[in-house]
C-alpha cells in the first residue's frame, strides 16, 4: 500500500474582510498517496486555489481561520510555525501557480531564482547549484539551458517561463507537487504540451 | 548604449540653451519697463541710466544680449549688474557649503528614509506604524525654513541649553568639528522633510510588493522570510525610491535648498541665488540657473541609466 | 464551497445559496465602496474638520478683527496701550529704566495675551504694534486662497493637457512631454521665485491680461504653473495605460467621439487620482507659498500671508519668537490636516485595501 502522503480532513478556510466573513472553503476531504495524481475541479471561485495554497500554509494570516487538518506525512500544516513550514516549502511540497509572469521575480534571472531554493534548501555552493539549475532547465525541454539559465524572466516565452517554474518546484525533489492552474495562463498547444511535461515527469 | 546617451546628451544641451533662454526673457521682458532703470536703482540719474545701456548693450536686440551674456558667462567673465563682482567665482565660492549641506543632508534621508520606511511596513497597521506614519506626516508638513527658525529658536540662542552654533558656514579645511556642529541643525531641517516623504513612499512601494505574486512563489519555495523581505520585497521596493533620490539630490545640488541656506546663513549656491533673485540681478540669476539645470539633467540621464540597470525589462530609450 | 465529489450545482442553486449568506445582492460602486471606507476613517475625518475649521477661521477673518480685536490687519498701534487685568500694558515697550534699577528694552512688542486683554492681542503684537491674531487670520486667508487657487488651475492644466497627450500620441503627446521637460528642467524653486519676483516689480501685462504688482493672482499663477508638470506626467502615465484596455476600444467602437471618450471613460477612472493629487497639491502648494511669501517673491506687502509673517518675525526670532513660530504652527495644522485627510481618502479609494483589513 502506497505511503498516504497528505490527508485533507474537513478543511474550512474563512477569511475576515470588511464585507464580512467569506467562507472559502467549507469543508473539503482527500487524500494524496505517493505515486498518485490528484485532480481538484471546481467552478471558479469554489475555493480550489485557497486549497492548494492552504496546503503550503500560504493562506495564513491574522484575518484567516481554520478549521479541520492538513496532515502531511502525519504532521498538520496548519499547526506548523514558520521554521518547519519553511522546511516542507519547496523542499517536500512545492507548488506551481497560474500565472509564470507575475510569479517570476522580474529583476532577477531565472536560473538565480531556481538556483535560491537549492542553495536555500541543500546549503548547496554556487556551482552546485547553477550546474543543477542547468540540468533541471534541460529536463523541463528547455533548449540552449546553459545560455538561457542566465536570462530574464521578461525573455522567455509564456511556455518556457512555466516550464522553468516547474523546474523550480522541482528542483529540491519533493514529494508532492501542487499544480495550481498552471495552464492558464497559456496557449491552448502550449497547454498540452505542459500538461505532458508534467505527466512524463 | 552609445546612441542612447549621445541622445540625451544633446537633449540636455538643448534643454540648458532653452531654460537658459527663457530665464532671459523673464527677467528682460516680462516686468516691462526699462531694465537699465531697474539696474540702476531707485537714485539713479539720467546718465546712470544711459550709461548702464550703454554698458550692457541693452540698445542691441534681445539676441545680441542673450548671445554676448552667454558668451562671457562661459569665459567665466560674467560680472554681477549689483555687486560688479565675478559671477562664476561667486558661484564657485558657494559650491562648499552648498555641497557640504546637501551631501550630508542627503545620507541622512536616505538612510532614515529608509529606515522609517521598512519598519512602518513591517509594521504595517499595528501603533509603531500609526506613530511612525502621524510623525512622517508631520514631517511632510513642516515648511522647512520655519523649521529652521524653530531650531535655531531652540538649540542655538542664549538659553540655558545652547550647544549648537547659530548659522553660518565653517568650512571643512579651517576646522572639521566647528563644520560639523554648524551643519547639524541644517542637515536636520533639510532632511526631515525628505524623511517623511520618502518612508511614505517606501512605506507604500513595499506594501504594494508584499503582494505580488512572485514574492508569493519565494515563500513558497521555502524560503526564510527575512531572505524573501530583503532579496525580493525589498530589492523591487527601493527601485523607485532609487530614481526619485537621484532628482531630489540633483535639485538640492543645485540650489533648491535655497530655503534653508538663507535661514542658516550658508552662503552657498542657493542662498547666492536668492540674493540675485531679490536684486533682479541678472547675470547671477541666468549662471544659477544654468548650473542647477545642468545638474537636474545630468541627473536624469544618470537616473535612467540606474533605472535600466535596477530593472532589466527597461531599456534605456 | 469546494469540493471534489460531484454535486448537482447549477447556477441557481448557487446563486440562491449566496443570496441566503448575504440578503440581497446588490451592486455596490467603487464610488460607494470608497465612501464606506472613508467613513470609518476617523481620523482622517477628523483631520478634516480641522482644515475646514481654519478655513471657516480665516474666512471670518473680518468678522473678528471687527468683533473681537478691535482692530484692522494693517492698523498700527505702536505708542499705544491695552488693558489686561485691569492694568495699562505698552503694546510696545518703551525701553528705559525701570523704578527698580532695571533696564527694560525698548521696542518689544507684547506677547500673546490669550485671553487676558478681552480679546485683543490673543497672539500678541508685532513690532508695528499689529495684533497678530488678526493678521494671521488675514494672511491665512490669502495664503488658502493662493493655495488652493493654484491648486485648481494646476490640476485642471494638468488634467487637460495630460489628457490630451495620452489620447492623441503623436506631435500633440510630444510638444506637451517637450513643454513638461522644459518646465521640469528648471530648478522649481528658482523659476518661482524668478517668476514672482519679475512679475512683482510691474504686475503682468501680457496677452491682453492686466495684473497690478500686488495682485494674488499673481502667486497663484505662478505657483500652479511651476508645478504643472509634477502633476501633469503621473495623470499621462496612467492615462496612456488606461487608453490600452479594451472598454476604451469599446466605447470607440461604438461610435463614441473623442471628447466623449475622454470624459466619458477615461475621465471617470483617474477621477480618484486626481481627487487625491488635487487635496496633496493643496497641501504642497500652500508650503510653496510660504516659502515664496518668505523670500520675497510670493504675496506682496501690505498683502499679509503666513509666509510674509513668518519672514517679519525671522530677526525678532530672540525677542519675541511667537511672530515667526505661530504663524508656522498654522501652515502646519493647515499642511498636515490636508495631507492626513488625502492619504485617508487614497486609502479609501485604493481597491487594494488588503492592509487596511481590521478584526
Amino acid at each position: 500500500m502506497a505511503e498516504r502522503l497528505v490527508e485533507v480532513k474537513d478543511l474550512k478556510v474563512q477569511f475576515a474582510t470588511e464585507d464580512g466573513i467569506v467562507k472559502a472553503v467549507d469543508g473539503v476531504s482527500f487524500e494524496l498517496s505517493r505515486g498518485q495524481v490528484l485532480g481538484i475541479v471546481g467552478e471558479s471561485g469554489s475555493g480550489k486555489s485557497v486549497t492548494a495554497m492552504t496546503l503550503l500554509g500560504l493562506t495564513k494570516d491574522k484575518n484567516t481561520r481554520f478549521e479541520g487538518e492538513v496532515l502531511y506525512k502525519g504532521r498538520n500544516v496548519l499547526q506548523m510555525g514558520e521554521g518547519e513550514l519553511q522546511e516542507v516549502r519547496g523542499n517536500e511540497m512545492s507548488m506551481i501557480f497560474q500565472d509564470p509572469m507575475s510569479s517570476l521575480n522580474p529583476v532577477y534571472t531565472v536560473g538565480a531564482q531556481i538556483r535560491e531554493a537549492i542553495q536555500i534548501h541543500e546549503r548547496a555552493d554556487k556551482q552546485q547549484a547553477r550546474r543543477r539549475t542547468i540540468d533541471l532547465l534541460k529536463q523541463v525541454g528547455i533548449p540552449n539551458a546553459d545560455s538561457r539559465v542566465d536570462n530574464y524572466p521578461h525573455e522567455f516565452s509564456g511556455g518556457m517561463r512555466q516550464r522553468a517554474m516547474i523546474a523550480m518546484a522541482l528542483a529540491c525533489n519533493p514529494d508532492v507537487l501542487i499544480a495550481d492552474e498552471p495552464t492558464t495562463a497559456l496557449d491552448v498547444t502550449i497547454q498540452a504540451q505542459i500538461i505532458e511535461l508534467i505527466d512524463r515527469l | 548604449m552609445i546612441a542612447f546617451l549621445i541622445r540625451r546628451l544633446i537633449g540636455a544641451f538643448l534643454v540648458l540653451v532653452a531654460v537658459s533662454f527663457i530665464t532671459y526673457l523673464i527677467f528682460i521682458k516680462i516686468p516691462g519697463g526699462d531694465p537699465a532703470a531697474r539696474i540702476a536703482g531707485r537714485t539713479a540719474t539720467d546718465a546712470n541710466i544711459a550709461d548702464i545701456r550703454q554698458k550692457l548693450n541693452l540698445d542691441d536686440p534681445f539676441y545680441l544680449q542673450y548671445w554676448g551674456m552667454m558668451k562671457s558667462l562661459f569665459t567665466a567673465d560674467l560680472v554681477s549688474y549689483s555687486s560688479q563682482l565675478n559671477v562664476v567665482d561667486q558661484i564657485v565660492s558657494g559650491i562648499p557649503a552648498t555641497f557640504s549641506l546637501c551631501i550630508g543632508a542627503a545620507i541622512i534621508w536616505l538612510f532614515f528614509g529608509t529606515l522609517v520606511g521598512v519598519v512602518s511596513a513591517v509594521y504595517a497597521g499595528r501603533t509603531s506604524d500609526r506613530v511612525i506614519t502621524v510623525l512622517a506626516l508631520i514631517g511632510l508638513s513642516l515648511p522647512v525654513f520655519w523649521l529652521g527658525l524653530v531650531m535655531r529658536y531652540l538649540f542655538a540662542q542664549d538659553h540655558p541649553f545652547r550647544f549648537l552654533p547659530d548659522g553660518g558656514y565653517v568650512p571643512l579645511t579651517t576646522n572639521p568639528w566647528e563644520w560639523f556642529t554648524h551643519l547639524l541643525m541644517p542637515w536636520g531641517a533639510l532632511a526631515v522633510l525628505f524623511i517623511g516623504f520618502y518612508g511614505r513612499v517606501l512605506r507604500s512601494n513595499i506594501l504594494d510588493t508584499i503582494n505580488e505574486d512572485y514574492v508569493r512563489t519565494a515563500k513558497a519555495k521555502g524560503l526564510p522570510y527575512r531572505h524573501v523581505l530583503i532579496k525580493h520585497v525589498l530589492r523591487n521596493s527601493m527601485i523607485p525610491i532609487v530614481t526619485l533620490f537621484g532628482l531630489d539630490f540633483a535639485a538640492v545640488l543645485g540650489g533648491a535648498a535655497i530655503l534653508t541656506e538663507t535661514v542658516f546663513d550658508l552662503k552657498g549656491v542657493g542662498w547666492y541665488a536668492a540674493q540675485s533673485v531679490g536684486d533682479l540681478d541678472l547675470p547671477p540669476i541666468m549662471a544659477v540657473t544654468i548650473y542647477a539645470t545642468f545638474f537636474i539633467v545630468i541627473f536624469s540621464v544618470i537616473v535612467d541609466l540606474l533605472y535600466a540597470w535596477l530593472d532589466p525589462r527597461i531599456r534605456p530609450t | 464551497m469546494a469540493t471534489d465529489s460531484s454535486t448537482d450545482f447549477t447556477l441557481d442553486s448557487a446563486a440562491a445559496l449566496a443570496a441566503d449568506e448575504r440578503g440581497e445582492i446588490e451592486g455596490k460602486s467603487p464610488w460607494v465602496l470608497a465612501w464606506r471606507r472613508l467613513r470609518r476613517n476617523y481620523v482622517a475625518l477628523g483631520f478634516l474638520l480641522l482644515f475646514v475649521i481654519i478655513v471657516v477661521l480665516c474666512a471670518f477673518a473680518g468678522t473678528y478683527a471687527s468683533q473681537v480685536a478691535h482692530t484692522g490687519p494693517n492698523d498700527n498701534h505702536l505708542g499705544e496701550t491695552f488693558t489686561r487685568d485691569g492694568k495699562q500694558v505698552p503694546v510696545v515697550s518703551k525701553g528705559g529704566f525701570t523704578t527698580g534699577g532695571g533696564f527694560v528694552a525698548g521696542g518689544i512688542p507684547v506677547g500673546p495675551q490669550l485671553w487676558h486683554a478681552g480679546g485683543r492681542y490673543v497672539f500678541g503684537a508685532d513690532n508695528q504694534g499689529r495684533d497678530v491674531a488678526v493678521r494671521l487670520l488675514y494672511g491665512g486667508r490669502n495664503s488658502l486662497k493662493v493655495g488652493i487657487g493654484s491648486a485648481i488651475f494646476c490640476t485642471v492644466f494638468a488634467l487637460l493637457t495630460a489628457l490630451l497627450a495620452a489620447y492623441y500620441g503623436g506631435w500633440v503627446d510630444w510638444l506637451i512631454s517637450r513643454v513638461y521637460d522644459l518646465i521640469w528642467a528648471f530648478p522649481v524653486l528658482l523659476l518661482a521665485i524668478a517668476l514672482g519676483t519679475a512679475l512683482s516689480i510691474n504686475g503682468f501685462h501680457h496677452l491682453g491680461i492686466n495684473l497690478a504688482a500686488g495682485s494674488l493672482w499673481i502667486p497663484t499663477g505662478v505657483i500652479a504653473f511651476v508645478l504643472i508638470p509634477y502633476v501633469g506626467r503621473p495623470l499621462r502615465g496612467q492615462i496612456l495605460s488606461l487608453r490600452e484596455k479594451e472598454f476604451v476600444e469599446a466605447a470607440t467602437a461604438q461610435g463614441a467621439s473623442s471628447v466623449r471618450v475622454m470624459i466619458g471613460e477615461l475621465l471617470p477612472n483617474i477621477a480618484s487620482s486626481v481627487l487625491v493629487l488635487f487635496t496633496l497639491i493643496i497641501a504642497s502648494n500652500i508650503i510653496t507659498e510660504a516659502g515664496l511669501s518668505f523670500l520675497g517673491a510670493g504675496v506682496q506687502p501690505p498683502n499679509p500671508s503666513w509666509g510674509t509673517l513668518i519672514a517679519d518675525g525671522q530677526s525678532r526670532i530672540v525677542t519675541a519668537p511667537w511672530l515667526a513660530i505661530i504663524p508656522g504652527i498654522a501652515i502646519v495644522l493647515t499642511v498636515l490636516s490636508l495631507n492626513v485627510f488625502g492619504d485617508g481618502l487614497r486609502d479609501a479609494l485604493d481597491p487594494r485595501a488588503k492592509v487596511r483589513v481590521e478584526r
